[in-house]
């Protein structure tokens, strides 16, 4: 019988749906991480009789037809690019974005990442750099006698000098942005690389037009909400549940039959 | 024979059961049941039985088009139709038509489903500029970009959605019928379409179903014995 199959491709599709909702809950306190929905799209139909055909000599037709679905299939994992909370840190190189837009990484091989991460530090040689020591586009130097730093919206990069004159312009943190960022591949450590289905990206300043603005000071949270990511576990455990409760009864249906004899 | 067409059309109705419930959390999922219907067939000989014998037959579905629960998705180019209707894809096979509103862009800013399709737009697909500022959408399906409108969402309407044949991929193929445009558009962004399947309806279903099914088993497997009693006792006649 089919059920059998139909209700193994609906534990499946559940089983994924489960843990991209796990991958989620876990990465509720990652910084600029984006929550991801498990989406569904129904398989092949098989037409036992079809719709329009006619039923009788006087031209009657079938109006609807008899289709027998064959399931579920995953269609995408979609990441929700949807802005996260700020939160204080008092960290002069914690950036949060506000709005459209992505941190340039380059990477040691030459290629450039993406990242909302904007937990940057100094790095021994006075550039600014990601966690993984990675130097955030286009390359920032702070001086070694500057006693501070100071980021405006714009990205614009100013060093307080020790002997107490005018700050200097060390330069400006630039942006990306993509056409559909949910086409984005994620490497890991909070960064993505640039796909075909991403298009290129689009480098400018921060505060330009369709870009985002910069927080100093600040780290966006991640978009996760603990409140839908439970109340959705529960339905995919339930549906989990009743596609195993279709296994049982077919296999039961089965059983009388075999019994026949 | 009677049993075994019973039989037959309980397994349809089961596997269209099990299709539902499978997709209990697929967008746009409308739920739909197999009716059967009686067939009857004359006996060979009219003589020999006064009565028709009656067969089941699975005859048509019967599709529920009721609108799903509206689930919030944050993003923004997720639709869902509050009215009726669909909305018109280009798709590979030719012109579909969705209840699933998840779409998004594709690298050249146009806007596409999960699957890469372009969808209709009044004028054909709707490209949005990529260098230019956020996107908002109108209850009526409208998209602009800074204050300029792009395109309007194409929404259509059936008389008999029912006859609508399913292509998977949450597609939908018209039949005879050619659609008209949708009367009462309530487009809410931002939003999908959940599945309109209800969980406890179908679940009795199934428990009604695999109790027909067992009984018919039963029937064949007691005129089974009947008959070989039958022919058993009509060999002690002799």
């Amino acid at each position: 019988m089919r059920a059998l199959n139909t209700a193994a491709t609906g534990m499946q599709a559940q089983q994924l749906n489960v843990e991209v909702i796990a991958n989620n809950i876990a990465n509720m306190n990652t910084t600029g991480y984006k929550r991801q929905r498990a989406e569904f799209q129904d398989l092949l139909y098989q037409n036992v009789e079809r719709m329009g055909v006619t039923s009788s000599d006087a031209g009657t037709i079938v109006p609807t037809g008899v289709q027998v679905g064959s399931g579920v299939k995953a269609g995408s994992v979609y990441r929700v690019t949807e802005q996260g909370g700020v939160t204080q840190t008092q960290n002069p190189y914690d950036v949060a974005l506000q709005g459209d837009g992505y941190f340039i990484v380059q990477l040691p091989d030459g290629r450039d990442a993406y990242t909302r991460a904007g937990n940057f530090s100094l790095s021994p040689e006075g550039q600014i750099v990601t966690e993984d020591g990675f130097v955030v586009a286009p390359g920032i130097s702070v001086p070694a006698d500057a006693v501070g730093v100071s980021i405006n919206r714009q990205g614009v990069v100013q060093a307080i000098m020790a002997d107490g004159s005018a700050p200097q312009d060390v330069g400006a943190l630039e942006l990306a942005r993509f056409v559909n960022p949910a086409g984005l591949e994620a490497m890991g450590n909070n960064s993505f690389l640039e796909t075909p289905a991403s298009g290129a990206a689009n480098r400018g300043l921060p505060g330009a037009v369709g870009f985002g603005t910069l927080q100093q000071g600040f780290l966006e949270t991640s978009n996760v909400n603990a409140v839908t990511e439970i109340s959705a576990l529960i339905t995919a455990q339930r549906a989990y549940e009743m596609n195993s409760k279709v296994i049982t009864t077919t296999d039961e249906m089965l059983r009388s039959t075999a019994n026949l004899r | 024979m009677v049993g075994l067409s019973a039989q037959q059309v309980l397994q349809k109705r089961m596997d269209t059961t099990a299709n539902n419930l499978a997709n209990l959390t697929t967008s746009g999922f409308k739920v739909e049941h197999v009716v059967s219907r009686a067939l009857s067939e004359k006996p060979a000989a009219a003589a020999d039985s006064p009565q028709d014998i009656s067969f089941a037959d699975a005859w048509t579905l019967q599709r529920d088009f009721s609108t799903g629960p509206l689930e919030q998705t944050g993003n923004p180019l997720d639709f869902a139709l509050e009215g009726d209707g669909f909305f018109e894809i280009q798709s590979r096979a030719g012109t579909a038509y969705t209840r699933d509103g998840r779409f998004g862009l594709n690298d050249k800013g146009e806007v596409v489903t999960r699957n890469g399709e372009p969808v209709m737009g009044e004028g054909g697909p709707i490209t949005v500029n990529p260098a230019g500022g956020p996107l908002s959408v109108s209850r009526e399906g409208s998209i602009s970009q800074d204050d300029v409108i792009l395109g309007t969402l194409k929404v259509m309407q059936f008389q008999t959605p029912g006859a609508l044949e399913r292509m998977g991929s949450n597609l939908w193929k018209a039949t005879d019928e050619q659609p008209q445009q949708a009367s009462d558009i309530r487009i809410a962004a931002g939003m999908v379409e959940g599945s309109n399947v209800n969980a406890v309806l179908e679940l009795t279903e199934m428990i009604d179903i695999s109790r027909a099914y067992t009984s018919v088993a039963k029937m064949l497997s007691q005129s089974d014995e009947l008959r070989g009693a039958s022919i058993e006792k009509l060999a002690k006649v002799r």
